[in-house]
């Protein structure tokens, strides 16, 4: 007895043991079609009785397995069946020879036994045998059933016979002794006639007995002798048979306690067996209805009571019988095989601690030395035993333990297949899934040394049994779930191996789905590189989409009645964190930043990253990248372009890593942090592409503007300067452009600017469009720099201090205070001249040291660079921005343009500077003259010219006056338009754009220029800006405008003719153009006569007298009224007479300011009569 | 006296093992493990047991060649399992309940300290030394 059957239970006490085998050369196939046929009669109810006969089918079965049937009866072969294939006549004695043979291997026991033949035909199937059956093929052998069944009756016959003749053979004298094989040798030579030996021969008997009558179908009469035979056997210390008696009242007690079966989850076996469970359990209930109504023995009832053990007693029993078995080495497999039919009543009576102890038991049963596969075997069955208990982390033990024997060195041919399988059974118990996204919910938590052990052991089985897409799946799995518990060495070692796996067999994100159904989902290494952040980026400022923007505003388009609603802004809110407000453009490339970083402590080689995303045809540009060990967060940028257009969901990326393809997607990786992943593809655009005539600048603008621009170019001028600035725009895009504005914008600087600072023609480039693909335009931009040309307030001190004073009016006076407040701003000022308006006598000195020439007194004062110095700092700057808005293509139908924007950086440098303005009235009223001191503040020689008559010539540092003969000009008819005048509420604005009006005119007027010879660069000089309130009135014509007529011919400054003798006819006109009425005026002519040095004379009563009176009288003048006076001068003598017009003193109204009655002196050369 | 300390958190993870073989680590953890199946057996047998009256000690899990498995549980459901040489006869069943108990009262520290979050992995210090001295007296 040496084999165990693990599979036993202790209701296969009760079961016949039928050997099936099949004999000569028959198809497996064709023996277990048979065999499954005859095994599903496993439970034959004996005719005129309640008796069951239960049979246990075998295919195969050892012989020395047999000899044991004395001791334990369910062990004895009782009948075998005999399957042949047999064709012909002429083999049929054979075969029956050959059935013959097999009958004697089990001869000893076989109450019965039959044979089958199958495919002969003829005359010999004819006779009538009943231990044999021929059918004539293995299709047609519909009563096969049939003969099995009075196979049973007939084995049920010998086997009732037998009981009956054991159990009454009480008087007979001499019992023989049962025993097992091992024992023979021990009794010989044993005194058969002591008491000793009768009682132990009765008592094994007994136990045979019982055993009969439990096969038999009597539960009750085997109880009652099997606790004849305990009584017996305890006395005389068998311990053996003792322990076997003591395991048949258990086994009868669980089959009387349990009778749906003990073994029925694990053994397929007694699946036919439980296939009457309801029958069968009424059956054996006592006191139960039966077809047949009550059972009228109740005697058995009250008798089954008391014999029968209770749940507690059956396992104290079991103890007790096992502990009698251990102590025969030889009864070893007994021992075991009674530890799991026990474990398999104590996992039905749910007492697992109890089971646990049977097994641990059992784990110790040491067998003689076991093959390979029984040992397999037996791990499997512990496993399963502990499984059963519901211990499943020691039943993933044995399993594991089983597998690991499946390929021990020691075996020839190692079943990987099979060791891989029973590791796949062992997950459970380990509590690992291979579904990686187990793994996602935090940090892992389980037995991380455990199971990183079965994930290396399943990745090693699945490599040797030549499946390498299986190991590479089980390797990425371990290293994605696992890396936290990896030593950097183990890191190392992982993937080195990963990586020559793959080299043959590259991971992929496809389902494994193994031969038993078992499907492997894909791992994607989310943790190879760590992903920490996600966020799409905008398109650079230059790309970005803009929407034009409509009257009827869009984003009101809430159904709702209400400007404000919770409600709606609630939506809003959830609709803004999905999607992001900005828009991805179709054919552009796109970039979405994540921030990675290695855990490995190597470096990380990511090959093929790529963006995974739904809703766009997207066109992704993978990207390789090598991360450094164990770097931090590293910002990767993964680009594609989306082909369509519509709203894009990025949700994950794609990896290859160590030969591993990976779809990570986002809503799975844990801890990531990203700003939503929705963003809206509109239409494509063109593309625009700027490059400049100027060198690009190498600092930016302020970026406090808002505006982001793509391109810089700086650019140096002189003050009055124009350059011409030549952009060429480039549709470097795939769409048409067909839509192009330009705005500029100057950013806020505190210089005042004079005149357009930029000024282009749009219409010429706007002719070249649609700007195909790859075509180029070209926009002029004309660059104008006129910042003030008034001085620095330094320099203006050290001149002004100099007392030259034109017009007996401080000039500077007003000068300054415009100027001081910028003066303030900039540290430049020295301390000395914090007080600029003191003319403080030691300052006058000091700067009169300092400028190394002051020519006092002359009209042209040429200064030396005393003030150079300071001005050098005056450097200024202007700054703007141009725009282009573009648009084209599908995406400008979609209302949508593009901005790009270029930065100007202009440096001015002072060219010319007007140190000084003053007027010096001319000979007519209506004109005068007006001084400039210009400064030449460059470092060359420089030419100014005005009214492009005079030109001046300056060397560097030079200050020299420069009179320009001027018109004077009449402002007040510059109309104002109306629109203006209503924007400016405050008179102080109105009047100083009015200020700025009048400099303009003037500045036209006056069209001064300079130039550089050296550098031939030339510009203009404004003087706007420093033409004051006083200057202006000097250079504006009163408002009363007086008009001297001599014989009918206006009189200004050219000398009027007249002959002597004749009456000159003298008119003085006066149109009023100022608001109000004026007048009357009383006007007095005095004529004089002027020797040119300095003497007037007055008296001249003998050589002019006049026609009437010398005095006019004027009345009042409406406004836009004219009014005249007439009257006569008659010239006595030749000469040069001129009439100087006096106005009484108490008709000339105060409040009129004094320059409006400026009238023209009147020169009058009288003539010699003509002979 | 100890081989193998093991605490084992509610979910039956491990929150802190060591060993003092430590070539042999695998051995511990694998028979830690499988003690969990007898752990969970005795605490769901002690389940109907009223709270108070509950016996934290679970004693002797079970034998095996060379070890002995002891287990302790605490109302939280955590538990402990150490692993004695068999050999140490000197080891009564009074001193693994102290042990037990030593055990406890330092996890107890542990869990007292603000910074550790309970369900993770124990790395203090202290509890390291105790349990080394808890392990040093073997040798």
């Amino acid at each position: 007895m040496s084999v165990p059957d693990y599979m036993q239970c202790a209701e296969d006490h009760q079961t016949l043991l039928v050997v099936v085998q099949p004999v000569g050369i028959i198809s497996e196939e064709n023996f277990f079609r048979i065999y499954k046929r005859i095994s599903s009669v496993s439970q034959i109810s004996v005719r005129d009785s309640q008796r069951v006969l239960y049979i246990r089918y075998r295919h195969h079965y050892p012989p020395e397995n047999n000899e044991w049937g004395d001791f334990q009866t369910h062990r004895k072969v009782v009948g075998l069946i005999t399957i042949t294939d047999c064709f012909s006549a002429k083999d049929w004695p054979q075969t029956f020879e050959k059935f013959h043979v097999q009958k004697e291997i089990y001869g000893s026991t076989l109450y019965d036994s039959r044979l089958f033949v199958f495919g002969l035909q003829g005359e010999i199937t004819e006779q009538p045998r009943t231990d044999v059956a021929f059918y004539p093929n293995y299709e047609d052998c519909e009563t096969v059933e049939k003969r099995i069944e009075d196979f049973i009756e007939s084995l049920f016959i010998v086997l009732e016979s037998k009981r009956l003749d054991r159990a009454t053979d009480k008087s007979g004298d001499k019992i023989p002794l049962l025993c097992v094989p091992f024992e023979k040798k021990d009794f010989v030579g044993l005194d058969t006639d002591s008491r000793h030996y009768k009682k132990r021969c009765q008592g094994r008997m007994r136990k045979h007995v019982g055993d009969l009558c439990l096969q038999a179908g009597m539960l009750q009469d085997s109880l009652v002798h099997y606790h004849m035979s305990v009584e017996l056997l305890r006395s005389v210390n068998d311990f053996l048979w003792l322990g076997a008696a003591l395991e048949g009242l258990c086994s009868a007690s669980v089959i009387y306690h349990y009778p749906a079966g003990t073994g029925g989850k694990t053994g397929a076996r007694r699946c036919q067996g439980s296939s009457l469970p309801a029958e069968a359990a009424n059956r054996h209930r006592p006191g139960a209805l039966t077809t047949n109504g009550i059972n009228p023995d109740t005697s058995a009832e009250i008798g089954r009571a008391k014999n029968c053990l209770s749940p507690e007693d059956i396992i104290d029993k079991y103890k007790e019988a096992i502990s009698y078995y251990s102590k025969y080495k030889n009864a070893g497999v007994i021992e075991l095989e009674a530890c799991v039919k026990a474990v398999r009543v104590l996992a039905i009576q749910k007492r697992s601690m109890e089971a646990s102890e049977f097994l641990q038991n059992a784990v110790y049963i040491n067998l003689r030395q076991l093959s390979e596969e029984e040992k397999i075997q037996r791990y499997s069955i512990l496993s399963e035993l502990y499984e059963l208990i519901g211990f499943h982390r020691k039943s993933a033990f044995f399993k594991r333990v089983a597998a690991m024997q499946c390929v021990a060195p020691s075996i020839s041919e190692p079943g990987w297949r099979a060791c891989y399988k029973l590791l796949l059974e062992t997950l459970p118990g380990y509590s690992l899934s291979l579904d990686p996204k187990d793994f996602n919910k935090g940090t892992h938590r389980g037995w991380a040394a455990v199971q990183m052990r079965l994930l290396h052991e399943l990745v090693y089985a699945s490599r040797r049994m030549g499946n390498p897409a299986l190991s590479v799946r089980h390797l990425s799995f371990l290293l994605q779930t696992m890396l936290d518990f990896l030593s950097d060495q183990e890191k190392k070692d992982v993937t080195q191996s990963l990586e020559n796996y793959t080299s043959k067999c590259p991971g992929t994100m496809e389902l494994i789905t193994l031969p038993d159904g078992l499907v492997l989902p894909p791992v994607p290494f989310t943790k190879l590189p760590i992903v920490r952040r996600v966020k799409l980026l905008n398109l650079p400022a230059s790309l970005r989409p803009q929407k034009i923007k409509s009257l009827l505003n869009q984003n009101v388009s809430t159904k709702s009645p209400f400007i404000y609603s919770p409600i709606i802004a609630h939506n809003r809110g959830e609709e803004r964190n999905k999607k992001i407000d900005f828009q991805w453009v179709q054919g552009d490339v796109c970039e979405v930043q994540l921030m990675v970083y290695n855990p490995m402590p190597f470096e990380l080689r990511v090959e093929n990253m790529g963006l995974l995303t739904s809703g766009v045809e997207f066109e992704s540009l993978p990207a390789a990248l090598s991360l450094p060990a164990e770097s931090g967060l590293y910002p990767v940028t993964l680009v594609g372009v989306p082909q369509t257009t519509g709203t894009i969901t990025v949700n994950g990326y794609h990896t290859t890593v160590f030969g591993v393809f990976s779809d990570c997607l986002l809503d799975n990786l844990p801890g990531i942090k990203t700003s939503g992943s929705t963003v809206e593809v509109i239409p494509a655009l063109p593309r625009l592409q700027i490059s400049t005539s100027l060198p690009r600048s190498a600092h930016s603008l302020q970026p406090s503007s808002g505006d982001e621009i793509s391109t810089n170019v700086s650019v140096q001028l002189y003050n009055g300067e124009t350059q011409q600035l030549v952009i060429k725009l480039e549709n470097i895009g795939m769409e048409p452009l067909e839509k192009l504005e330009v705005t500029s914008k100057i950013l806020t600087t505190k210089e005042k600017l004079y005149g357009d600072f930029l000024s282009w023609k749009l219409e010429e480039t706007v002719a070249q469009f649609p700007l195909q693909p790859g075509k180029v335009a070209t926009f002029i931009v004309n660059i104008k720099v006129k910042l003030d040309f008034s001085c620095q307030e330094n320099l203006l001190q050290d001149l002004s201090d100099d007392g030259i004073s034109v017009s007996g009016f401080p000039l500077c006076s007003p000068f300054r205070q415009v100027v001081r407040p910028r003066a303030e701003s900039k540290p430049v000022n020295p301390p000395e001249g914090s007080k600029p308006g003191d003319p403080s006598h030691v300052k006058n000195k000091a700067s009169l040291r300092h400028g190394d020439v002051s020519e006092m007194g002359t009209p042209a004062c040429v200064l030396r660079a005393s003030a150079q110095p300071p001005l050098r700092k005056t450097l200024h700057t202007l700054e703007a921005i141009l725009n282009f808005k573009y648009s084209g293509g599908p995406g400008h139908v979609e209302g949508y343009y593009r901005n790009l924007s270029l930065g100007l950086h202009v440096e001015v440098e002072p060219s010319v500077f007007f140190t000084r303005v003053s007027t010096l009235p001319a000979t007519s009223t209506r004109q005068c003259h007006l001084l400039l001191d210009v400064f030449n503040s460059t470092e060359h020689e420089l030419t100014v010219s005005a009214r492009s008559n005079e030109e001046l010539v300056l060397h560097a540092g030079e200050c020299q006056r420069m009179a320009i003969q001027v018109d004077k000009f009449n402002f007040e008819s510059f109309p104002a338009s109306p629109g203006e005048k209503g924007q400016f509420a405050s008179s102080e604005q109105l009047e100083e754009e009015r200020q700025e009006a009048r400099g303009l005119e003037i500045n036209s007027k006056l069209d001064v220029r300079w130039r550089i010879p050296s550098l031939k660069r030339t510009g203009e000089a404004s003087v706007e800006g420093l033409l004051n309130q006083l200057v202006l009135e000097h250079l504006q014509l009163a408002p009363l405008q007086w008009d001297v007529l001599v014989d009918g011919q206006p009189c200004d400054c050219e000398a009027a003719a007249c002959r002597v003798g004749d009456p000159v006819r003298l008119e003085v006109r006066l149109t009023n153009r100022s608001p109000r009425s004026v007048g009357p005026f009383a006007l007095t002519v005095v004529p004089f006569q002027d020797h040119q040095n300095g003497v007037h004379n007055y008296d001249l009563h003998n050589a002019v007298s006049f026609v009437g009176s010398s005095t006019f009288y004027l009345d009042a003048v409406q406004p836009l009224g004219q009014s005249a006076c007439l009257g006569a001068l008659l010239f006595l003598y030749t000469g040069d007479f001129f009439l100087h017009i006096r106005f009484h003193e108490d008709s000339r109204s105060k409040e009129l300011p004094p320059s409006w009655f400026c009238l023209p002196s009147v020169h009058v050369r009288a003539l010699e009569a003509q002979a | 006296m100890a081989v193998c300390v093991a605490v084992i958190a509610k979910e039956n993870y491990p929150l802190y093992i060591r060993s003092v073989p430590t070539e042999n680590e695998l051995k511990f953890h694998y028979m830690v493990h499988t003690s969990l199946d007898v752990v969970d057996e005795k605490i769901s047998a002690m389940g109907k047991a009223l709270v108070d009256q509950r016996e934290l000690y679970l004693g002797l899990l079970y034998p095996t060649e060379d070890y002995k498995v002891y287990g302790y549980v605490t109302n939280s459901r955590v538990k402990f399992v150490m692993v004695v040489d068999s050999s140490n006869t000197a080891l009564r069943d009074n001193e693994i309940r102290s042990m037990f108990r030593k055990l406890h009262s330092s996890y107890t520290d542990v869990m007292c300290n603000p910074f550790y979050n309970p369900g993770d992995c124990i790395q203090s210090r202290a509890f390291d030394s105790m349990v080394t001295s808890m392990m040093i007296q073997v040798c």
